[in-house]
């Protein structure tokens, strides 16, 4: 069991031990850790949704398989993201995009009943400047115009130095 | 007949219906027989273009259909289609 779950977080996180205590890295495919340009090109996410009791049991049945490495990692929310229009937590289960159809069979076992895989790429584009998480977040914030130039000036600046150099390990993404 | 599922978010555009068959060709057509089928369906969900808003991901079958052929895309007998909040996949 490593559900990862702080209070002061919005998200609760599986992770496989190992990652944990520093002997993995759980980007990787075939046990290859992914370059920021493999992350860019190839990692992504089954989204799913329900209750936060609904999510928390499916998350709870697929530990094993994080445990196990066929599913690298889960996300979810501890309650809807009411800023964002959601009325429901999201479940996000990760992997490389070459492994998606065992990781769906998966899913699928577990009762999740929406089949939609979201590419990081978008999620990135998203939370740029103009994306449309990004302005939406900053809209709900009442910012002012001042404040709203700084919050983008920090995506583009932090998406910038992350995928700076395409050949060299991914190391992840602040939550 | 494709089946269209919505998560709950979507409940105010489907009269909390998570589920529904529909007999389409292609995703456009789908759009337009689930406007008919909830009234004003299309209008909060696409543009002027009948294209779906940045707001909303449509998926057939786990693929969203801007790696597709965005609303051309076709839809065959038992295909899946699935329609969420884009904000989900952040």
């Amino acid at each position: 069991m490593m559900i990862i779950n702080k209070p002061d977080s919005h998200f609760i996180f599986v992770f496989p031990t190992d990652h944990i205590n520093g002997r993995y890295n759980y980007i990787n495919y075939q046990g290859k850790a992914l370059t920021n340009k493999e992350y860019l090109e190839h990692w992504g996410k089954f989204v799913s949704f329900g209750s936060p009791k609904e999510i928390d049991a499916i998350a709870r049945a697929l530990d094993t398989y994080v445990e196990q490495k066929v599913i690298p990692c889960i996300k979810y929310d501890r309650s809807p993201v009411t800023d964002l229009g959601l009325t429901e937590c999201v479940l996000c289960v990760y992997c490389d995009d070459r492994q998606k159809n065992d990781v769906w069979a998966i899913l699928k076992e577990h009762g999740v009943y929406i089949k939609a895989w979201v590419y990081e790429r978008e999620t990135v584009e998203k939370w740029s400047p103009g994306g449309m998480l990004l302005e939406k977040w900053i809209a709900s914030h009442n910012l002012s115009e001042f404040q709203a130039e700084q919050v983008r000036e920090g995506a583009r600046r932090k998406f910038r130095e992350m995928f700076k150099y395409p050949e060299l390990t991914f190391r992840g993404i602040e939550q | 007949m494709s089946i269209i599922i919505f998560p709950a978010s979507m409940g105010s555009f489907t009269q909390n219906n998570k589920t529904v068959e529909c007999e389409a060709e292609s995703v456009s057509d789908c759009l337009q027989k689930l406007d008919a089928l909830f009234p004003g369906f299309k209008e909060k969900l696409c543009d002027a273009q009948g294209k779906p808003l940045d707001s909303f991901n449509v998926y057939v079958n786990g693929e969203n259909i801007a790696y597709l052929q965005g609303i051309e895309t076709k839809l065959n007998n038992g295909d899946e289609m699935a329609i969420i909040p884009a904000a989900a996949a952040g």
